[in-house]
């Protein structure tokens, strides 16, 4: 049944499995409370039962596409999968897009001086939108090419450099505040942000050049980096995989309470 | 019109980029009209680039394509469920939208004992390194020869750092019974220096990660906007010389708004 069709026979499919997928949505709708709390947690189970039984049950040599690898009856699917998950979130870009238009058209209806952002919003993104899919189709024209050029490496990128670059300042002013020396954890903050920043640039290294070897202010920032900052964020990353995996589990076996799952 | 474009389209990304650019740097003298109308061209830039490519790089290739080229009929479920998404918009379904929000927790769920085996677990036997100096030896093991390269007494001392560091910032996070024992409350407080160590390197990093981009952006108002307006020579002395000029014009309206208010400001 799910093979590739051509002709007459794929739109008779397509149009069955519409007419299935409206009847699946108006049953859905008609769901008492108690029974969509079970449709949520079988959907959440089945979504992490593939990747949780791939990755317990047993392995033995296969062929995957021609080629050999270690796997399971499920192996073969995880290409498929990982193709069709990132199309399936995909969606949900359409829904902070509707909310972006729902707020511009508000403001736009309103007609005041501040609706003139929303018309540039509105105006950027769609020639954007229109200039993006345009070059990226098979021979797009010059003048297309030049627009999309002109939008994304010229206005695109530099607004998104110089908004990042922006934080600059501020952090300058968030760094005074953090790094007055208040107590022995801010110290440990200051000493060793300047040591980080200062054995960065040439200044830095100029000023400790004529210490021996060891205390040139590069080598201690290395060692600061290597020895201290690495172990230090691979122990929270260790607690952090330990305790995503104990929130992934409660999740997957429905133990999880809240708005999710009750309402 | 449109050959204009195409035939100059280097030299109007350059302009268009310095505007961008100074329009944005406008907020450092005080929010304006100029930086909320560059501010929106950015966001209407960015959900426009996002859109596109989300179509043409994810649903053109990996959906459309299949299901309409392809044959592949059943592609369609993928549309259907993906508008499930959509029912968060109804008030009286909206309970549908959890549905593929509870479809990906689960996925993640399960992905996360893979991503613990692949990218935490390995780092747990690793963090356990030699501490005894020793020059270069060779073993045998099942008949196998293994090389062990020299380790310095420098080298067993940093190692020793590395693992005393991974035990105690672990010990800080240890909640499950309250660190009364002064081996467990002294060795977390250590944990807790050791994080302020991280954390102070990890805000130096990015300050000076921020500082790159600005003086990027600086380089490219010079350099690259200048040669391109103003010539090779004088380029970036011209941009130079206006900037300069911009920034005393900004200082001479910060100053008189002072005056004219001392109370206001930050």
């Amino acid at each position: 049944m799910f093979t590739p069709q051509t002709g007459g026979a794929w739109y008779g499919y397509i149009a069955g499995a519409i007419v299935a997928s409206i009847v699946l949505i108006v049953i859905l709708t008609q769901l008492p409370q108690r029974a969509r709390k079970w449709v949520l947690f079988t959907v959440t189970f089945l979504g992490g039962l593939f990747y949780a039984l791939e990755f317990f049950l047993p392995t033995h040599e296969m062929m995957i596409e021609g080629n050999k690898a270690e796997g399971n009856f499920l192996t073969p699917f995880v290409v498929p999968m990982a193709n069709i998950l990132p199309a399936l979130s995909s969606f949900a870009v359409g829904l902070g897009v509707i909310n972006l238009f729902q707020l511009h058209t508000k403001r736009v209806l309103k007609w005041n001086l501040d609706s003139i952002n929303s018309v540039v919003f509105f105006v950027a993104m769609i020639l954007m939108t229109v200039a993006h899919i345009m070059a990226k189709r098979p021979h797009p024209s010059e003048f297309v090419t030049s627009l999309q050029k002109i939008l994304f490496d010229g206005a695109l990128q530099s607004l998104d450099a110089t908004m990042f670059s922006i934080i600059a300042f501020y952090i300058t002013s968030a760094a005074y505040r953090a790094f007055r020396v208040r107590s022995l954890e801010a110290t440990l903050l200051l000493a060793t942000a300047i040591i980080v920043m200062l054995g960065q640039i040439t200044i830095g290294q100029l000023l400790t050049s004529s210490l021996p070897d060891y205390l040139h202010i590069e080598v201690v920032r290395n060692w600061i980096l290597t020895k201290v900052n690495a172990p230090a964020t691979r122990a929270i990353a260790v607690g952090l995989g330990i305790g995503s995996l104990a929130v992934g589990l409660r999740i997957w076996l429905g133990l999880e309470r809240g708005s999710y799952f009750e309402n | 019109m449109t050959e204009l474009l195409v035939k100059n389209a280097n030299v109007i990304l350059l302009w268009v980029g310095a505007i961008c650019t100074l329009g944005l740097y406008s907020v450092l003298y005080k929010e304006n009209r100029l930086y909320r109308i560059f501010e929106h061209l950015f966001l209407g830039l960015a959900t426009g680039y996002l859109v596109a490519q989300t179509w043409t790089d994810v649903l053109l290739p990996k959906w459309w394509k299949p299901m309409w080229d392809e044959g592949r009929w059943y592609f369609i479920f993928i549309g259907v469920f993906g508008s499930f998404y959509y029912f968060i918009f109804s008030q009286k379904h909206s309970w549908i939208s959890r549905i593929i929000i509870g479809f990906f927790l689960g996925v993640a769920s399960g992905q996360a004992f893979q991503a613990y085996a692949n990218d935490y677990w390995p780092q747990i036997p690793s963090s356990f390194k030699p501490v005894i100096p020793h020059p270069e030896t060779q073993i045998t093991v099942a008949g196998k020869v293994t090389k062990i390269a020299e380790l310095t007494t420098a080298g067993a001392i940093n190692n020793l750092i590395f693992m005393v560091i991974v035990f105690c910032v672990m010990m800080y996070f240890f909640f499950s019974f309250e660190q009364k024992n002064p081996v467990i409350k002294n060795s977390a407080k250590l944990g807790r220096w050791m994080m302020m160590f991280t954390f102070g390197a990890i805000f130096g990093a990015t300050i000076m990660a921020r500082l790159a981009l600005l003086i990027d952006r600086i380089d490219y108002l010079l350099n690259e906007f200048g040669t391109a307006a103003f010539g090779q020579g004088s380029g970036a002395t011209t941009v130079f010389g206006i900037l300069l000029v911009l920034m005393a014009i900004v200082l001479y309206l910060a100053l008189k708004k002072d005056k004219e208010s001392p109370d206001e400001g930050v």
